[in-house]
């Protein structure tokens, strides 16, 4: 608990010592009345206002998602277990390092109250926030007084997330049709039509895009492998690329995983690669940090690979050979947030 | 009632205590706290805007104007009207964390009641009320101020103050207030301690005990008892500042003495100021100045010279009696020396003063009835006018009864045994005579007082000298015209005893001690209520270039905001980084910032701060480096 004197409480505090000392002149010493007064207002202010804060508690309640550079809203409960005076609510704000004002409470009962107010994040990552304070200058507005109610908490700050383009579409089509698609029959994804050759079995013939395009036509399934893909993220880009390019994925992860993709993320200090759901694997980019394994341990074999390059990264030599989008192509064929964009 | 009423509320009771206030404590004054309160409340119910923000200081003040026209132009008139004048523009109309400024207000008073030479109320009484008061204004203000911030935030529902409000407010600000009141008894000892008493006489040129918190009432001490012993000390008690000889016998008043009642202790009948305390001063005189304390009766009484150690006093602005008495009231209790102005035109008591000083002073203890009246007495003269009645009464005193210094002792009543004793018996001094004028007219019907102060014609060729022995008692009766006029029922041949009676050598005091003040008659329109009005219009005038400084203030805020977002771009576009009308400025801070490494957190705080939280104009942006390009291959 911390206590300190707000400006009228300086005033009032000099004011009263300065009448305290007048009675040697006075004829009936009223100045000294409301000296005493003054000094004793501020005496019950100090001794008071800790007192109305003490039964207040308050909780965070962080947002299922926070991405970074994006407004979150942040949730906080209060619970008071007596009539608590008007109080102010702070809330720690990364933007600006501090504790912000983020809501005036008038008198509270009982019942709680539920308190929102947006806030940003301005970088991914675990962030630990700290405890909620409560501040109140109740009785006489003479001392400010200001605890901290409640626990802290930490929160994953999610990459942000941007917006795959169409020639990033087109070229990630490109080039499953040469890694991934194969003459068996496969998943349910159609990959691609050709023309019959002899040898071809009449079952693989598309009788209906036959008929359309009056030549027979066997279609090429996706393999059930093609299905899965893994990103990798060059572990030697500098804090900057490193941060777009894992946006960059971030993007990706979004929007395949929506599309029933299993994927992988591979980075340096996840070099085996993590799996699970959209929101592990973002979570997964939200931890990433620069440097760890090479590259070449970080791209799997055997298996698709979308690999994530900085300008002047050598790809590795693999098989099948991963589809490299390098930094400099980023702004053509994602639309990142623009804090992250490169002109 | 939402935030913003109780807040119109609290302001209006702010207002309405402190008029109370004012016009309680200083009874001169209640018409214009009243009527200046009341048009600054009813301000508050203007139209918002221009309208309420001119309008009600502009009726305030008109209504001041009209009080001040109403009033009497006393000094409790004058206090009162300024305070609520003050009280008022400060208050009205209602703005968040102003009502704090009652509690300065309040402590103001304490502080001026306190001074020597103010009226007022008992101290404790002041102290009871505005300590707390003070407080409470605080406390209410702090309360608002939080209540109307949440509604502002409009993050939570606000409820209605409840226990909370009592809790956290009203018993903190009343318990602080009460100490400060109860600390007045402690603190007025230590004041007393730290200050030597001063030496006082009672009036009748005895010394009385020094001044102490002893619970004696002042008009305990002045009265009239025809039992004690004349006066034969010599020695200066006052002076009259007069130009030429007045040729004639000079009455200097002391106090009026319109209470008769029978002492506990001797069980005679005194001649006691009525009603109220005798407010004297306890200030110490100026070392090495002879002066005289002129104080006031509370209530219906008048104004007292009460000589202390010699000296003298002038008197000017005086009121007058039909008689040519001089006395002021209201002074206070501040040590004073004023000159006499004769020419100047007398004033005359208040008509509702004159119907209750009547009422008291046709008062007769019921003791006294069984006395053999009819031995003196003379139906008729319940039937004649008050002065002829005056005249008969005093013939027959004159009859009856004989001056004489030696008056019998160890009699049980003094002034029924100079009414109705034997002839030997008969005999009396000056306030013998003036109690049983008075008695015989208050029987007669006419309202009549008796009068204690000095009777002296020593003058000196610049003014009268009132020796502790020319200490004189006479009646007064009130006319029908409202003026009381003076009948002295002592024998002139008295006062030529008196004359006669040594000296000594006390030389006259030195006149040029003193320091005389106002020697004009008081103008039409009193310098202090100019320079009240002007102190309000001076108020007003600085709070309007306030609000419009600070409307110019907001202007030029928004004039940098537009300036610095015009910056801003600019900055961006030259960096590189390109610029969307969606973009916020915390969004192009950042892109820059990931593009150049240039740290612009600070200045984006303040741009932020100035723009939503009303902070100070926000510094420019950093200018860049002299290569701020983008980040090259070598930094991959």
């Amino acid at each position: 608990m911390r206590t300190r004197l707000t400006p009228l409480g300086w005033i009032t505090g000099a004011e009263g010592v300065a009448l305290c000392l007048v009675p040697a002149w006075q004829v009936a010493p009223l100045a000294a009345v409301g000296g005493i007064a003054m000094l004793a207002a501020l005496g019950a202010a100090r001794l008071l206002a800790p007192r109305g804060l003490a039964m207040v508690q308050a909780t965070w309640v962080p947002p299922r998602t926070i991405h970074a550079g994006a407004e979150a809203v942040m949730t906080a409960q209060l619970s008071f277990n007596t009539p608590a005076p008007p109080c102010t609510l702070w809330a720690w704000d990364p933007r600006a390092r501090e504790q912000r004002q983020v809501a005036r409470l008038s008198v509270n009962d009982q019942a709680g109250c539920t308190v929102r107010w947006v806030m940003r994040f301005p970088n991914r990552g675990a962030v630990h926030l700290p405890a909620l304070q409560i501040s109140g200058v109740q009785p006489l507005g003479l001392i400010e007084a200001r605890r901290s109610a409640g626990d802290g908490s930490t929160v994953i700050v999610l990459p942000p997330i941007g917006r795959i383009r169409a020639g990033l579409r087109a070229r990630l089509a490109e080039w499953f049709a040469g890694v991934a698609v194969a003459p068996e029959p496969g998943g349910d994804d159609l990959g691609r039509l050709r023309a019959w050759a002899p040898g071809d079995p009449r079952s693989r013939i598309h009788w209906r895009a036959s008929a359309r395009h009056q030549q027979l036509l066997v279609a090429e399934r996706h393999a059930p492998a093609a299905r899965r893909l893994a990103i990798a993220i060059d572990p030697l880009a500098s804090a900057v690329v490193f941060e777009r390019l894992v946006s960059a994925a971030a993007t990706l992860v979004d929007d395949l995983a929506a599309r029933g993709w299993e994927l992988m993320v591979h980075h340096g200090h996840v070099p085996r690669g993590a799996t699970g759901a959209r929101d592990r694997l973002l979570e997964a980019l939200a931890l990433a940090r620069p440097g760890g394994a090479p590259l070449e341990e970080i791209v799997p074999r055997g298996a698709p690979c979308l690999a994530l390059l900085a300008e002047g990264t050598r790809p590795p030599d693999n098989q099948p050979p991963p589809l490299v989008i390098r930094d400099d192509e980023l702004a053509r064929l994602i639309h990142l947030p623009r804090r992250l964009g490169r002109a | 009632m939402n935030p913003a009423d109780q807040l119109r509320l609290a302001h209006i009771a702010g207002l309405a205590a402190i008029a109370g206030w004012l016009s309680w404590a200083h009874p001169g004054g209640w018409l214009p706290a009243t009527l200046v309160a009341l048009i600054a409340a009813a301000g508050e119910v203007l139209p918002r805007g221009v309208w309420r923000e001119l309008g009600s200081p502009a009726l305030t003040l008109a209504a001041a104007v009209i009080a001040w026209a109403l009033g009497d132009g006393s000094r409790a008139t004058v206090h009162a009207l300024l305070g609520t004048l003050v009280t008022a523009l400060v208050l009205i109309p209602a703005r968040p964390g102003v009502l704090r400024l009652v509690a300065p207000l309040a402590v103001m008073e304490l502080v001026v009641l306190g001074l020597p030479g103010s009226s007022g109320p008992p101290p404790w009484i002041a102290a009871v009320v505005l300590a707390p008061l003070a407080c409470l204004a605080l406390a209410t203000d702090a309360w608002l101020e939080a209540r109307l911030g949440a509604r502002r935030t409009g993050l939570h529902h606000s409820h209605l103050p409840g226990r909370a409000w009592l809790a956290w407010a009203l018993l903190p600000a009343l318990a602080a207030g009460s100490l400060g009141a109860l600390a007045f008894a402690p603190a007025q000892s230590l004041a007393h301690a730290l200050r030597p008493a001063p030496v006082r006489t009672d009036g009748k040129g005895g010394e009385a005990a020094p001044r102490t918190s002893t619970g004696i009432k002042p008009s305990e001490r002045i009265g009239i008892d025809p039992g004690g012993p004349p006066p034969r000390d010599p020695s200066p008690a006052a002076r009259l500042f007069l130009p030429t000889d007045p040729d004639q016998l000079v009455y200097l008043r002391l106090a009026a003495c319109s209470r008769l009642q029978r002492d506990a202790e001797s069980g005679r009948l005194r001649w006691l100021p009525a009603p109220g305390e005798v407010e004297l001063d306890d200030t110490p005189p100026p070392a090495g100045a002879t002066i005289a304390d002129l104080v006031s009766l509370g209530g219906v009484g008048d104004s007292v010279l009460a000589p202390d150690n010699g000296g003298w006093v002038g008197l000017s602005d005086m009121w007058a009696d039909g008689d040519g008495n001089r006395w002021r009231p209201e002074l206070g209790s501040a040590i004073r020396s004023y000159r006499v102005s004769l020419d100047g035109p007398p004033r005359f008591e208040p008509e509702a003063d004159r119907a209750l000083a009547a009422a008291i002073c046709r008062e007769l203890p019921p003791a006294i009835a069984e006395w053999p009246w009819s031995t003196i007495e003379d139906a008729r003269w319940a039937g004649l006018p008050a002065e002829q009645a005056a005249r008969a009464i005093i013939a027959r005193l004159h009859e009856r009864c004989a001056y004489d210094l030696d008056t019998p002792q160890a009699v049980s009543e003094p002034l029924a045994t100079f009414m109705f004793g034997n002839d030997r018996d008969r005999r009396g001094t000056c306030e013998h005579f003036a109690g049983a004028s008075t008695l015989l007219l208050r029987r007669a019907g006419h309202p009549a007082r008796c009068v204690a102060g000095y009777a002296s014609s020593e003058w000196d060729g610049s003014g009268i000298t009132f020796r502790k022995l020319h200490a004189h008692a006479w009646a007064e009766i009130l006319l029908p015209n409202g003026r009381w006029q003076r009948i002295d029922a002592t024998p002139a041949a008295a006062h030529t005893m008196i004359s006669r009676l040594d000296h000594g050598d006390q030389p006259p005091p030195q006149l040029t001690q003193a320091v005389p003040l106002h020697d004009r008659p008081r103008s039409g329109l009193p310098a202090f209520l100019i320079a009240g009005v002007l102190a309000a219009i001076g108020l007003v005038a600085i709070g309007r270039h306030l609000v419009q400084r600070r409307r110019l203030r907001r202007r030029d805020l928004q004039a940098v905001h537009r300036r610095r977002g015009i910056e801003l771009v600019e900055l961006a576009r030259r960096l590189g980084v390109r610029v969307s009308p969606a973009d916020s400025a915390a969004s192009i801070c950042a892109a820059i910032t990931t593009r150049t490494g240039l740290g612009l957190s600070r200045e984006l705080a303040a741009y932020e701060r100035a723009r939503f939280g009303g902070g100070p104009p926000p510094p420019p942006w950093p200018t860049p480096g002299p290569t701020p390009g983008p980040p090259g291959p070598a930094d991959e």
